[in-house]
């Protein structure tokens, strides 16, 4: 059986060399509220760890991007005779332009976004002259802005690499879509009156959408904006209906507002763990003390959660981040103590890592510490390569959260949904990663249904066979 | 000149019942042929469907990753086995929200595939409920479509292209051995009724052929169900495999990735819920080393894995290293799967079964009588009966003719109202429109069955038969259906009274109830044959209701062309002909009829309480159910209630086959007993009890989903008992009409033919007085119900009688 198989050129995609450090960074800073400075100090080990990841991630996209597609001028099929089976492969056109170094000129004469490159290939980025904190992306290929061009509006609150996640998503998901669009980017900085200019500036303009970027630009806008003439769409925003801009999941927002959720809802995350601990009676919950964020959105409705279910949840917390080590070290024991009293076997029992960085920075310590007990998280990048990862993750990450704000953010442009009629967008299933190490280390049986759905898969020597979803050939 | 026609007959008997074997085994042949085109790709597209869910599976796991579609790599190599394996697939294709195709992979060899488009396709009968595909269909393909779904929405389709001419060359292969099979029965048999036919005693050469009938239509329906048995088999193996293969891969899927089995959890969880997405399988089970490891009965875990009779098994070892033990999933579906979809293959050939030995029954009596005037040296008597048996494949055929259209006709008539954007209800006033036609026929062609020339009525009726079948074949316009139902009223009446006349021409004084009983036979028999085969006609797509129009058109053309060459000019012994409207069952008075106007007539009736509450409680309402309900409405209000045109076609012939079989010992009871009035009390509250039960069909909570098929039996229950109430009153009430004061004023034929219009009445506004109930309570069958309730209240009131004093003066203006 020969085969034959059509390959495009097309120019690999760069990536940004810390891009997945800066991905880890941003979430866990966009976690605690994002006031904090940036302190998650790589060590070598993390580095050596970070670079290893965009060789995989590299290699990944080279593969990936020789089977991608083009636009649909190009989608002609060509006919190959592979033996048995003819194989008609899409044969992508190489639309994206390469990037000047006019382009890359004018982007760096923005301070607070980077643009990943292969969101350069496709999209012209136009600084404004008369502000710094404006900016604006159309689409490089012609073609594509044929039609009835959307105006975008994407609402920084500020500057954050969770946000440079948020847009590159976008950015990339509405090239896709072949959608004509434009996007226009304000960083009001966090200042009442630059944020109302941005949305004066919005409505003179008849934007079509707004994209609030974070929790911040959105409680801006819930309650400046509310009822307002342009449906909004909120992106990497904490869950709406814990804190209060929504009554619940159930029905949408009746106003101009289209509300997602970057957490897992509560009660689908019991469920994941009940599904793993099916007499789960402690849940040790990790957190710093400080991180108000994590304890609003994660620890409290968790505890709520389970008491609901007489599950007993103990508190792990780091009062002084700068001594989280020394700390987890003495009070992850003493959890245990605690946890053995009703669950003599260790069999029942977990500890709950959530979006607190000091926490997550000390995951070789919690895992020292725990014994048999394992370790799970909300975090997605704490189920890593080797042993110093927790067993699984269940939670959504900034991109998958993108991503659904992309499509309802389409819904509405294209007429098919209003902004007020979407329900709260949660990510189901949330994105999964398991590491069987770990879990073989503490006896941890997964249920088939969540390694089925799980994205990344560790095996026995912690090393990674699937990734996004891809088994990788070892 | 008389004794060739009579050589001829025996011959066109002979002829006639080798052509009705050869059309009841082609029919047979064919309903089993189209069962296997209508079951068989189920079996062939569900393996599809559980192969395309390993596909599926596969992209989806990229895709819930948040990778684009396009982005997926490796498509080749994904579906290559799966075309490899599958010959009956020519294609496997993804394509997006915009229906563009995004990856395609054809067999081998097929340079000039392209991808068909997606407006070629619609959604199949084949579609099943509660699957987790679709199932659509252009005029070569079978596309089975899967859903592709990221985390958010539905991303595009995963698609699976199966020919037609593949699945239809499979059944074809087998099915040309049946066809060998009914030519060789159908030339044993024409050989042995050659033989056997040209016997003097007629009784048991007759008796002879009908048992060899039935033994090759016997034996060609176990060919044909044989050949099902094994067509089946072999599809519900292929889903077996694919069953067990999916799941395989899907355990393998760790396996290759160096993960165990036993670092997985829930496994039992996993295989619960795949044989709830296959409720077909019995068992799903996976052993280590031949002892059971996971069983969806966990009576069997850790037992020595024993494989079972009476199923169709498939085992598929997984992708585990020998050391570590060797692990195989088994899957099962039971044998008896095949019988439970034999069931409606055996079904139709029962109806069939019925139907044609009615048809033939006619042509064997047509044999017997031509021999028995042969034998009988040309005696009148024996010439009596050779004209009664010419003429009773006529009724029956012309009947037969029309009847093909039964089961679906108001539907029919419902959906070109719709299209034409009528009130729905508006169709029911076409049946109106048929017996008004119908009563108008009975006056104009009463003068004219009086003349010497009968035989223009035979040749009339059929001739409007023919006409109005070829408009319902080749115009679809709405206004037309009138002119159509016209026509239908007018030949079947004209028909009828041809028949009638021919009858009481031909048949001695002394044989004229049982003569009338060929008219309940041709009716009743020509009803039932015609709803049995036409459903099963209809049902088949290549035939359709275009086609059994035309079918029905051919047979009427037939008729026709016998009433032509067979139907004589002058009848050799024609008696007087009472100016009598002959009817079922109705006893022929001696009574000479006083002539009277027709309104004094009229008049008298009315002053009749016992023939008013016999027209008014009884007959009427029974002319109601029939017209209105049996013919008019119920085909409509099974198939909302999502009955399939054949199985209408069947639960109807239940109605049809009670009142063929009740009327003559009912008649013979009310005879004999001389208890008419019970009788006709106890066919109105059967009617009533029926219709009771047939709306109780309608009504929400009575049946669940496990016990729909209560809702069948409680509908055949129904019809059963309106089938026998029907025959409780049909012929009855005549007896009881002509004992009434009105038969003994104006005679017995007089008092019979105003009956016979009041009947009209029933049969006329029927249709309109169920179709408005219906209408008013939104369609739902539940209304029958209060009708049914009505009708009993009707046969309480019937059974009333006026008080002591009343009766007496009656009585005495009777005698007076």
């Amino acid at each position: 059986m020969s085969k034959k198989t059509i390959r495009p050129k097309i120019k690999l995609p760069q990536i940004k060399p810390n891009l997945l450090w800066e991905r880890a960074f941003a979430r866990d800073w966009w976690l605690q509220g994002g006031n904090r400075e940036r302190k998650l100090a790589p060590t070598e080990a993390h580095l050596s760890r970070a670079g290893l990841k965009i060789l995989l991630l590299g290699l990944l996209l080279a593969l990936l991007t020789l089977g991608a597609c083009g636009d649909e001028a190009a989608n002609k099929l060509a006919v190959t005779k592979p033996g048995n089976a003819t194989t008609v492969a899409t044969q992508p056109a190489a639309t994206v332009a390469a990037v000047s170094e006019a382009d890359k000129a004018e982007a760096a004469k923005i301070n607070w976004f980077q643009m990943r490159p292969e969101q350069a290939q496709n999209w012209q980025l136009l600084a404004d002259p008369a502000d710094k904190m404006k900016f604006t992306l159309t689409l490089k290929d012609k073609s594509q802005k044929e039609g009835n061009e959307k105006k975008l509006l994407t609402l920084f609150p500020k500057k954050s690499s969770a946000y440079d996640i948020a847009l590159n998503t976008l950015l990339s998901d509405y090239q896709s879509n072949k959608l004509p669009v434009s996007f226009t980017a304000i960083n009001y900085n966090n200042e009442a009156e630059a944020g109302q200019r941005a949305l004066d500036f919005a409505q003179s303009e008849k934007f079509d959408l707004i994209f609030t970027l974070g929790s911040e630009a959105t409680a801006f806008v819930h309650a400046k904006f509310r009822n307002g003439p342009i449906p909004v769409v909120t992106v990497v925003s904490k869950d709406p209906v814990l804190l209060g801009q929504m009554p619940n999941y159930e029905a949408g927002s009746g106003t101009n507002i289209a509300y997602t959720s970057v957490n897992v809802p509560i009660e689908l995350q019991m469920l994941y763990l009940q599904e793993l601990k099916p007499n789960l009676k402690n849940i040790a919950v990790m957190y710093e003390k400080s991180n108000s964020s994590a304890i609003e959105t994660q620890v409290e409705p968790l505890r709520k959660a389970a008491q609901a279910r007489n599950i007993n949840v103990l508190d792990v917390i780091v009062v002084n981040d700068k001594e989280a080590r020394a700390e987890l070290a003495a009070k992850v024991p003493e959890a245990l103590k605690k946890m053995a009293k009703n669950d003599p076997d260790q069999t029942n029992s977990i500890f709950w890592v959530t979006g607190s960085t000091s926490v997550i920075n000390e995951i070789a310590i919690i895992n020292q510490n725990a014994a048999k007990i394992p370790v799970m998280s909300v975090f997605p990048e704490l189920v890593q390569e080797g042993d110093n990862s927790a067993v699984l993750s269940i939670g959504v990450s900034f991109e998958t959260n993108t991503h659904l704000a992309a499509v309802y953010g389409l819904y509405i442009l294209q007429g098919r949904n209003k902004a007020g009629d979407l329900k709260v967008g949660t990510i189901t299933p949330p994105d999964i990663a398991i590491n069987f190490r770990k879990a073989n280390q503490v006896g941890l049986k997964i249920p088939f249904a969540l390694f089925e759905s799980a994205s990344y898969v560790y095996d026995y020597d912690g090393k990674a066979v699937r990734k996004a979803g891809q088994s990788v050939n070892k | 000149m008389i004794s060739r026609r009579i050589g001829n007959n025996y011959f066109t008997g002979l002829i006639a019942t080798v052509m009705v074997l050869a059309f009841s085994l082609a029919l047979l042949t064919y309903v089993g042929y189209g069962e296997a085109r209508r079951i068989y790709p189920r079996f062939e597209i569900a393996k599809v469907a559980a192969q395309g869910e390993l596909v599926k599976n596969s992209i989806e796991q990229i895709l819930l990753s948040n990778l684009p579609l396009k982005q997926f790599p490796g498509f080749s190599p994904l579906t290559n086995p799966v075309l490899e394996s599958t010959q009956s697939l020519s294609a496997i294709y993804v394509t997006d929200t915009t229906q563009q195709p995004v990856f395609v992979n054809g067999r081998e060899g097929d340079d000039s595939f392209a991808v068909p488009s997606a407006s070629d396709f619609q959604t199949s009968r084949l579609q099943a409920g509660n699957t987790r595909y679709d199932v659509t269909e252009s005029g070569d393909n079978y596309q089975i479509s899967l859903t592709l779904k990221n985390k958010f929405e539905a991303v595009g389709k995963l698609n699976l292209l199966l020919p037609k001419s593949v699945i239809s060359r499979q059944i074809d292969t087998d099915f040309f051995y049946v066809v060998m099979a009914a030519v060789v029965l159908l030339v044993l048999y024409a050989g042995f009724i050659l033989i056997k036919g040209r016997s003097k005693q007629s009784q048991e050469s007759t008796l002879w052929m009908a048992i060899s009938y039935g033994v090759i239509f016997l034996v060609m329906a176990m060919v044909v169900i044989v050949t099902l048995v094994i067509l089946y088999s072999g599809g519900i193996q292929g889903k077996t495999e694919a069953l067990a293969k999916s799941l395989g891969e899907r355990l393998n899927v760790p396996l290759k990735l160096g993960l165990e089995i036993d670092s997985l959890d829930k496994l039992d969880q996993t295989f619960k819920n795949y044989q709830e997405l296959n409720p077909d399988l019995s068992y799903v089970a996976l052993t280590r080393n031949n002892q059971i490891v996971i069983h969806t009965n966990p009576a069997q875990v850790g037992k020595q894995w024993q494989a079972e009779n009476g199923y169709f098994k498939q085992d598929v070892r997984l992708e585990q290293a020998a050391e570590k033990g060797q692990l195989e999933v088994h899957v099962g579906i039971p044998t008896s799967l095949v019988f439970g979809e034999l069931w409606q293959a055996a079904k139709n050939f029962i109806a069939l079964f019925v139907a044609s030995i009615l048809l033939s029954t006619l042509f064997f009596n047509l044999i017997n009588a031509s021999n028995r005037y042969r034998g009988s040296e040309r005696a009148p008597a024996a010439r009596q009966a050779f004209d009664l048996s010419l003429v009773a494949p006529f009724y029956f055929l012309i009947v037969f003719a029309d009847s093909l259209t039964n089961s679906f006709l108001p539907q029919y008539f419902r959906e070109l109202a719709v299209k034409e954007q009528f009130e729905p209800s508006t169709a029911s006033m076409l049946f109106t429109v048929y017996f008004a036609a119908y009563a108008l026929s009975l006056v104009i062609t009463s003068q004219l069955s009086e003349r010497e020339n009968l035989k223009l009525l035979f040749m009339v009726g059929p001739m409007l038969i023919i006409s109005e079948l070829l408009i319902l074949a080749f115009v679809q316009n709405f206004y037309a259906m009138f002119v159509v139902q016209a026509l239908a009223g007018l030949g079947q009446g004209i028909a009828f009274i041809g028949v009638q006349s021919f009858i009481l021409r031909v048949a001695a004084r002394m044989k004229r109830t049982r003569s009338a009983a060929l008219i309940v036979f041709g009716y009743n028999g020509g009803v039932l044959s015609g709803i049995a085969i036409g459903g099963l006609l209809a049902a088949d797509p290549t035939i359709g209701r275009q086609g059994v129009f035309l079918t029905g058109g051919i047979i009427a053309t037939l008729v026709l062309v016998y009433a032509a060459l067979l139907i004589p000019k002058k009848l050799a012994t024609a008696e007087a002909v009472e100016a009598v409207a002959l009817v079922v069952g109705e006893p022929v008075g001696t009574q000479a009829p006083v002539h009277t106007g027709f309104w004094s007539g009229l008049g008298q009736a009315f002053s009749d309480f016992r023939f008013i509450k016999g027209a008014f409680f009884i007959g009427i309402p029974t002319k109601i159910v029939m017209a209105g309900l049996i013919t008019a409405t119920l085909p409509l209000l099974l198939a909302q209630q999502s009955y399939q045109t054949e199985d209408i076609a069947q639960i109807i012939m239940f109605y049809s086959a009670v009142v063929l079989l009740s009327s003559r010992p009912i008649s013979t009871l009310a005879d004999k007993t001389g208890r008419i009035g019970l009788i006709l009390f106890i066919g109105s509250v059967l009617g009533g009890v029926g219709l009771i039960l047939i709306g109780l069909i309608g009504w929400s909570g009575i049946f669940s989903d496990s016990t729909a098929y209560l809702k069948t039996v409680v509908l055949i229950i129904g019809l059963m008992a309106l089938g026998l109430s029907h025959g409780c009153i049909q012929a009855p009430v005549i007896t009881y009409m002509s004992n009434t004061r009105t038969a003994n004023v104006l005679g017995r034929s007089a008092a019979t033919s105003i009956y016979r219009l009041f009947e009209r009445i029933g049969n006329i506004g029927g249709p309109l007085l169920i179709s408005q109930l219906l209408v008013l309570s939104s369609g739902n069958i539940s209304a029958i119900s209060f009708f049914g309730m009505a009708l009993i209240g009707l046969g309480i009131l019937f059974a009333f009688r006026l008080p002591k004093g009343s009766r007496q003066l009656q009585q005495a203006e009777s005698k007076s």
